[in-house]
């Protein structure tokens, strides 16, 4: 478990000593996961028992276990399993691509919504629904995470050379997503049908979602997640500055696009699935750095937990709050993400 | 190792800021590169350092064409620092100098004892070990500057590039910077730095390469070149030279 290299407590000079950062460093990892885990587990365990019915802990553990409760076990296996699956794909999803657009645009402030790619995964969404109702889940998600490419696409040609300031990248973000928001807006006000639906997708949302959903994603966000973390030194080089990065031998401009792609990959699945959820990529990798600190081997993978976690508890509580009917789930994480995102920008150095 | 320029060329989006200079720092040379702001001094940093691709000409590092070498293979000989900024983390000294190993980094494998034994000398090459394990934003201006250069040296390069190392220190600062540069040339690393004290210049430099408007204006040896009529040319602005009494050799002042 321990990093630490042979031979490494022994410094020039013979004598020993711990290498205290890497401990520290792993030691704050590994509290920060435990906790996370944990709590992820709790809200699991909740989100089984709650909703529109409230199953108790007894019928809700013969449910997930037995399918002699039929009714306990359809409850659990059919409908709430699965979107706790999917909230937690989703919320994961959204974290790791808040820490690699904080990282790539040099921006603390960046993240899928804010920058555009998740309006742009929501268009190709919404026309996808407006010109065929009937669309399948996974045919859904490739659409989404074509308008997500599409949107780190533009992304990526704001900032190209690198020569662009995170404050223009962040007004050209706002631009996108403004523009893009206004057309997946237009698109789906128009068509009346899908009003009931467009709500939800909208605001960002989990309703009805079950296995077809994860079926569909997991396949595309798990890898994402698992590249995103194979590629923390080449991100902690590029944190320090594109000069310095690449004198280390990284290649800027090639890990941006490769970052980018991923981000428009993992934004299409998390919308075509969620909708469009705010904030959860920009608070996540705040709210997991305060933990884990700023070496991205650990801060991706807490992202990823941290998004999880929001993700899953904010679908609780929209199961909650006006019970028995549920309010969208993006109305919650809104709700926190906007005072935190007002906290950074009034107390952040 | 040595390191050669041939025609090379540098451009911004078609903007050329550096014309085909062809020059060539020797093995175990200590080159510093002055010049007014703008000149392009930087700009030439940047090529010969392999983070910009020159519009034409190539630059040798050792021989081979380094925009043909694959970027981690010339990081592990020839380390940049650039200008020193800011930023805001909470990594510690010893953290930061370990991310100096980057390029000798491969997927999944994991910190080695050579590692460990690089970092190891360029901390105390910078004489940094009293803070290693201080978070760097508590650090002074002169600590950071070192702790940055620990981080260049962990590469373990054979040619070090530095843009203006020196610039926002005192004096104090500058020169035990320098002193630590100094030293580190002595051991056998080629050293090409970027600066604006030219006392410092004609101190430390074996080798003295004036660049206006994106040309080598002069190049040679400090007591050849530092002369009034040729910075007068460069920095346009007349300059009396004085003498170090200690060292004889001749000191500029702008007059």
């Amino acid at each position: 478990m321990n990093q630490a290299p042979p031979g490494a407590s022994t410094d020039g000079a013979g004598t020993s000593r711990p290498r205290s950062w890497r401990s520290r460093r792993l030691r704050r990892f590994v509290t920060w996961s435990v906790l996370a885990l944990g709590l992820l587990l709790g809200v699991g365990v909740l989100s089984i028992m709650l909703g529109a019915i409230t199953l108790s802990p007894e019928q809700a553990l013969r449910g997930l276990t037995s399918d002699s409760d039929d009714f306990a076990y359809r409850v659990v296996w059919q409908i709430r399993l699965p979107r706790y699956i999917d909230a937690i794909l989703v919320g994961a999803a959204l974290g790791v691509c808040g820490c690699l657009l904080q990282v790539v645009t040099r921006n603390p402030l960046a993240d899928p919504t804010i920058l555009g790619v998740s309006a742009a995964a929501g268009l190709a969404v919404s026309v996808a629904l407006v010109m065929q109702p009937g669309i399948s889940r996974p045919m859904l998600t490739v659409v989404s995470i074509a308008g997500g490419l599409f949107g780190a696409g533009v992304l990526l040609a704001m900032a190209w050379q690198g020569a662009v300031s995170a404050i223009r990248l962040t007004l050209a973000g706002v631009a996108i997503s403004a523009f893009f928001g206004a057309a997946i807006v237009g698109l789906l006000a128009s068509s009346r049908t899908f009003l009931e639906l467009s709500l939800g997708f909208l605001a960002g949302g989990l309703y009805g979602s079950d296995w077809r959903e994860a079926r569909a994603i997991s396949p595309v966000i798990l890898p994402g997640i698992v590249i995103a973390m194979a590629m923390g030194t080449r991100l902690n080089a590029l944190a320090l500055g594109d000069d310095l990065a690449a004198g280390l031998g990284v290649l800027t401009d090639r890990t941006r696009l490769f970052v980018l792609a991923v981000v428009g990959v993992m934004t299409g699945a998390a919308v075509a699935v969620a909708g469009l959820v705010s904030f959860v990529g920009l608070v996540s990798p705040h709210v997991a750095r305060m933990f884990v600190g700023d070496d991205h081997r650990y801060l991706v993978p807490a992202s990823a937990l941290t998004g999880a976690i929001l993700v899953t508890t904010s679908d609780l509580l929209a199961r909650l709050v006006i019970h028995p009917a549920e309010i969208p789930m993006g109305i919650l994480t809104a709700a926190v993400g906007a005072p935190f995102l007002l906290y950074l920008v009034r107390f952040r150095r | 190792m040595n390191l050669r320029a041939e025609g090379l060329t540098l451009a911004y989006r078609g903007v050329e800021v550096i014309h085909n200079v062809t020059l060539e720092i020797a093995s175990g040379e200590f080159a510093v590169v002055v010049g007014p702001n703008a000149s392009g001094k930087s700009t030439l940093l940047r090529g010969l350092g392999r983070v910009m691709a020159p519009a034409s000409g190539r630059v040798l590092l050792g021989g081979n064409d380094i925009n043909r070498l694959a970027a981690r293979e010339v990081a592990q000989q020839l380390a940049i620092l650039p200008q020193m900024h800011d930023f805001d983390t909470d990594l510690v000294v010893e953290e930061l100098v370990w991310r100096g190993r980057t390029p000798h980094y491969r997927l999944l494998r994991r910190a080695t004892a050579e590692d460990a034994a690089a970092v190891e000398r360029a901390i105390i090459a910078t004489n940094i070990e009293a803070l290693r394990d201080r978070p760097l934003r508590s650090l002074s201006g002169g600590e950071r500057q070192r702790a940055w250069l620990a981080l260049a040296l962990a590469q373990d390069p054979r040619v070090l590039l530095l843009d203006e190392p020196t610039t926002f220190l005192d004096l104090r600062h500058q020169v035990e910077l320098m002193e630590v540069l100094r030293t580190l040339n002595a051991g056998g690393l080629t050293v090409v730095a970027v600066l604006h004290d030219l006392s410092l210049v004609s101190r430390y430099a074996h080798r003295v390469l004036g660049i206006l408007d994106g040309r080598v204006a002069f190049d040679g040896s400090p007591e050849d070149v530092l002369t009034s009529a040729g910075l007068e040319r460069v920095f346009g602005l007349p300059m009396t030279m004085l003498t170090d009494p200690r060292t004889g050799r001749s000191v500029p002042m702008p007059s």
